[in-house]
């Protein structure tokens, strides 16, 4: 209701513009998997004896001696569904100077299908991504609603107000308000949040942030953020952040510089430094050190987990000779963990190395091929691509690829190799209507006959993009 | 042709002829050559400038033509309305230029006869006035030593305007995108043809672009003008394919020059954020602009799923088409805006400000991937479900910079049966490995993310808790009061009371 409640607030509002736009994108997904299920078997019909053993066919199962069945997981029978995503943006404008109004929205819901809701969130029927009202003048602007503030942190929603004031070549930017979580944008408290956790938070949080922009010109700058999330009853925080970002392009060099330090705990979630070549160049290359260690909130116990962070070194090379149809490109990374303190002898580093080809020729014809090998301490896997498109026209592109990836080893699936093929195919049926679709198949063949279950999955998808409305005195007019 | 066109042509073609003859005169000098022996004798007003006595009364033409000496003929001297496009005076020529005669300029170039004249060609004018001038239209002419501006000559109709003849330069390839220095220029010509409804057709601006403005209106032209479609060709300079992301500097220095084919509402195509908000507002309103200028249309941002091609795992950039909409579609290219592997490194460059993202982007760009839920596949490829578990485990996509991995992660794992169940030993272990439960704590600190996108907290307080087995998951360097200090009920998730409490 509350959601309602804004939306018919800012009606008016949005009716009286001069300019109004309204944009949407519809999606329909078909996707079709087999879950795993938990199965039992009597406990004498399992070779072996204690409580780890493995049914026939090497899947594993537990036994206990509690009980007189064992138990493993297998395929069930394959579910298909098909979310409905329906997203509406509406901008408003041109009432006073600087004034507009944006609001999106999205609706889900389900055709068929006999997964029930397998789409995350596909009981959700409603969603109010954001909706404010924004003053904007030449030295400030102020914002009032659900709203976004993107940086060094993250992206973070909230409703609340938003201010920022910016001199030349200078800004100072505050915001407060009701904070949503990051990645699920509802408050702390709803039910979204609590159906997926059995301690999820009992308050919301109210967010508080600010940031100092410089950018002394069009080159270079730097920006220092802070941003804290209270409990309501202002018991504790849920987080406390601050992040330092820097970036130049100088002497046809490109250097960025990504900081992100979190008090809670006293560590560097993020701590990157990229040094490469600017942009343009027939034969670039980029080289990154970095530091990455997982950030959590304090809801949540994780942090007290002691989770440990990795160092790495990446690397790029890309190489587009001149008057070429061919470009080049290398990649590589190699990590290593810290030290976790846990006697446990595994895997502690993993790297990252792959290189691609791509053709594009001369008329509306592109095809590319790639391959990329990932070992890690968690997963690890081989992957081979390689694809044809055709943009027949600006109005109409189709596309095919194929791939073969090899899962050499991960924590919870089984080993084995995934073979996929799909098409994509795109049309504008008008200047403000556009249609995409998309269909792949990904046979899963586990190797050797290797236990595991069997994910072979089709998907597909149809996609309309819309929109009503022009902007602004579009079109002129003789005089 | 049929037969009536052929009649039609037969009686038309004497007709046609004497015309050719007279060069347009209706008065048949040549034919009176031996009537009259001075041009005064009938233009008496010329000398001195009485326009009123510049032809001959039509009694003067009766003398003769009275039915009896001679047949009865129509003619009447022609009436000006008002200025024409020359400025002419016979009186200064006469005066200042001694030597100069009415054969002068208007006997026939080829011909010595009396009286066989005609009007004036520019040739004869730009003999003695442009010096240099290689032709009547050419460039190097000054056209107002002759002509009045078009819409001073108030006396020509709209056929007249619409036959002025076409300069050759006009019809250079190049003219149309190189036509505005000469336009600026102090002797441009352009007022001697043209008003400022002609410039308006194209130009944006054509309302407050000084050149244009001076020009005047008129409308003759604007009548002539209706219907005509704008040429907008594409300047060399907008070529290249990193113009879109360069192209702020030469805005910034020259507004003017955007200002001749955009409007602000062109520049929203792209500039839909708040950072070019200063430098658009220099830019013509589309209300206010007197041609529809290039409209350009956003292509969706390419994809994985219906783009050119991409490298494996990597997305391209996002690219602006230029492609024009509509019937005045006069040019059309496709520049990409951000390098290759962009959307993987845009964090800093964003972050900082160094990339104003505001000028092209709105929030919702931002919040379309970083919400969490992506519908338009900008990022992942369509199998990415099947081949994400490396990426995760390593974080070369932080999978939390846009989800939420306890409501994203984990509720998906859940539905495909991949989440931990409540029980620990009601769940198989990791992959076939028996003793995952004595492996766990290593992968766990390094891969915590990933636990927890199966796992819920109170499958881990089964042990590490006051409430279970009270395994100790606190590493050696775990601040207990730090953590306390920004949230001290979090302890009590595992712990009866606050251990730090005294």
């Amino acid at each position: 209701m509350k959601r309602l409640a804004l939306l018919v607030l800012a009606l008016p509002t949005v009716l009286a513009a001069q300019g109004l736009r309204i944009s949407g994108v519809t999606t329909v997904q078909f996707i079709e998997l087999r879950p795993l299920i938990t199965d039992s078997i009597d406990e004498t019909l399992v070779p072996g004896t204690g409580e780890s053993r493995t049914v026939e066919g090497g899947v594993p199962a537990i036994c206990p001696v509690t009980s007189a069945f064992c138990q493993f997981e297998r395929s069930g029978n394959r579910v298909s569904a098909a979310p409905v995503l329906q997203d509406i943006t509406v901008a408003g404008w041109g009432w006073v100077q600087g004034l507009s109004f944006r609001g999106d929205v999205r609706a889900r819901t389900q055709l068929g299908g006999t997964a029930g809701f397998l789409y995350p969130r596909g009981d959700d029927h409603f969603e109010v991504l954001d909706a404010y009202a924004q003053l904007d003048r030449d030295a400030w602007r102020g914002r009032l609603g659900r709203q976004w503030v993107t940086g060094g942190l993250g992206a973070y929603a909230f409703d609340g107000a938003d201010a920022v004031w910016r001199p030349n070549g200078f800004s100072l930017e505050g915001w407060a308000g009701r904070a949503l979580v990051a990645g699920l944008n509802e408050p702390y408290t709803s039910a979204e949040l609590a159906a997926v956790d059995n301690i999820p938070p009992q308050q919301n949080g109210y967010v508080f942030g600010g940031r100092a922009r410089y950018r002394p010109d069009a080159l270079t700058a730097a920006a220092f953020t802070y941003q804290r999330v209270l409990v309501a009853d202002r018991s504790g925080l849920y987080s406390e952040r601050a992040a330092l970002d820097a970036s130049t392009r100088r002497f046809g060099a490109a250097v960025d510089l990504g900081l992100v330090y979190d008090f809670a705990t006293g560590g560097w979630n993020e701590a990157r430094l990229r040094v490469g070549t600017g942009e343009g160049r027939s034969l670039g290359y980029s080289l990154e050190a970095r530091h990455s260690r997982p950030f959590f909130e304090l809801w949540t116990i994780w942090g007290a987990f002691s989770p440990v962070g990795f160092d790495e070194v990446r690397a790029t090379v890309d190489w587009r000779p001149r008057a070429s149809h061919f470009s080049y490109s290398l990649r590589g990374a190699d990590r290593k963990y810290a030290e976790t303190n846990t006697g446990i002898d595994l895997r502690t580093n993993g790297w990252r190395a792959g290189g691609d080809v791509r053709w594009q020729g001369g008329g509306a014809l592109a095809a590319s091929g790639s391959y990329d090998v990932d070992i890690g301490s968690g997963a690890a896997n081989t992957d081979v691509r390689t694809g044809l498109g055709w943009m027949a026209s600006d109005n109409l592109s189709f596309r095919a690829d194929l791939m073969m990836t090899q899962n050499i080893y991960e924590f919870r699936i089984g080993t084995g190799r995934i073979y996929g093929a799909s098409f994509d195919g795109a049309v504008r049926v008008r200047p403000d209507v556009r249609l995409v679709m998309d269909a792949g198949l990904y046979q899963h063949v586990l190797t050797n006959g290797a236990p595991g279950p069997d994910w072979t999955q089709r998907r597909g998808s149809v996609r309309v993009e819309w929109m009503l409305g022009q902007d602004p005195g579009m079109g002129g007019k003789a005089q | 042709m049929s037969r009536f066109a052929r009649v039609l042509t037969l009686l038309a073609m004497p007709i046609s002829l004497w015309g050719q003859a007279d060069r347009g005169v209706a008065f048949p000098h040549a034919r009176h050559a031996r009537l009259f022996l001075m041009c005064s004798s009938c233009h008496t007003g010329i000398p001195t400038g009485d326009a009123a006595r510049s032809f001959p009364p039509v009694a003067l033409c009766g003398a003769c033509h009275d039915g009896t000496v001679q047949p009865r003929v129509q003619w009447a001297p022609p009436v000006r309305s008002g200025a024409g496009l020359l400025v002419f005076s016979h009186p200064v020529h006469l005066t200042k230029a001694k030597d100069v005669t009415c054969e002068s300029c208007h006997a026939l170039v080829d011909s010595t006869q009396w009286m066989n004249v005609a009007h004036a060609a520019p040739e004869r004018c730009i003999s003695c006035h442009a010096h240099g001038a290689s032709a009547h239209l050419a460039d190097d002419n000054v056209c107002a030593t002759c002509h009045r501006p078009l819409t001073s000559a108030v006396a020509l109709t709209d056929a007249r305007v619409a036959a002025f003849p076409k300069p050759p330069s006009h019809a250079r390839a190049d003219f149309v995108s190189a036509h505005g220095a000469a336009a600026r220029a102090p002797a441009a010509n352009c007022a001697t043809c043209h008003a400022r409804e002609s410039c308006q057709r194209c130009h944006v601006d054509g309302a407050r672009a000084p050149t244009i403005r001076a020009l005047g209106n008129d409308a003759r032209v604007a009548r002539l003008e209706v219907g005509r479609a704008p040429v907008y060709p594409t300047p060399a300079d907008h070529r290249g394919s990193e113009f879109a992301l360069l192209h702020a500097k030469s805005a910034r220095a020259d507004p003017a020059r955007c200002s001749v084919c955009h409007t602000r509402a062109s520049c929203e195509t792209c500039h839909t954020g708040d950072g070019a908000r200063d430098f658009l507002r220099s830019i013509p309103d589309a209300r206010q602009a007197t041609a529809p200028g290039v409209k350009l249309r956003r292509a969706t941002p390419t994809t994985i799923s219906t783009g050119p091609l991409a490298p494996s795992g990597a997305v391209r950039s996002t690219s602006v088409q230029q492609a024009l909409t509509g019937q005045q579609d006069t040019a059309r290219h496709t520049v990409s805006v951000h390098p290759p592997r962009f959307v993987r490194t845009h964090g800093a460059m964003a972050a900082s400000g160094e990339l104003q993202c505001a000028s092209c982007h709105a929030q919702r760009f931002c919040s379309d991937c970083h919400g969490g839920e992506r519908v338009t596949r900008r990022y992942h490829p369509n199998d990415f479900v099947s081949t994400h578990a490396p990426q995760a485990y390593s974080r070369e996509s932080d999978c939390s910079s846009c989800h939420s991995t306890e409501a994203f992660c984990r509720a998906c794992h859940r539905q495909v049966g991949l989440a931990a169940k409540a029980n620990i030993r009601s769940t198989v272990f990791h992959n076939a490995q028996p003793l995952w439960l004595l492996q766990h704590g290593r992968a766990a600190r390094q891969d915590l993310t990933s636990c927890t996108t199966c796992h819920q907290q109170t499958y881990c307080i089964q042990c590490h808790s006051d409430l279970g087995s009270r395994i100790n998951p606190h590493g050696p360097g775990f601040d207990a009061a730090r953590m306390s200090s920004k949230n001290p009920q979090l302890c009590l998730v595992c712990h009866f009371k606050n251990p730090l409490a005294k």
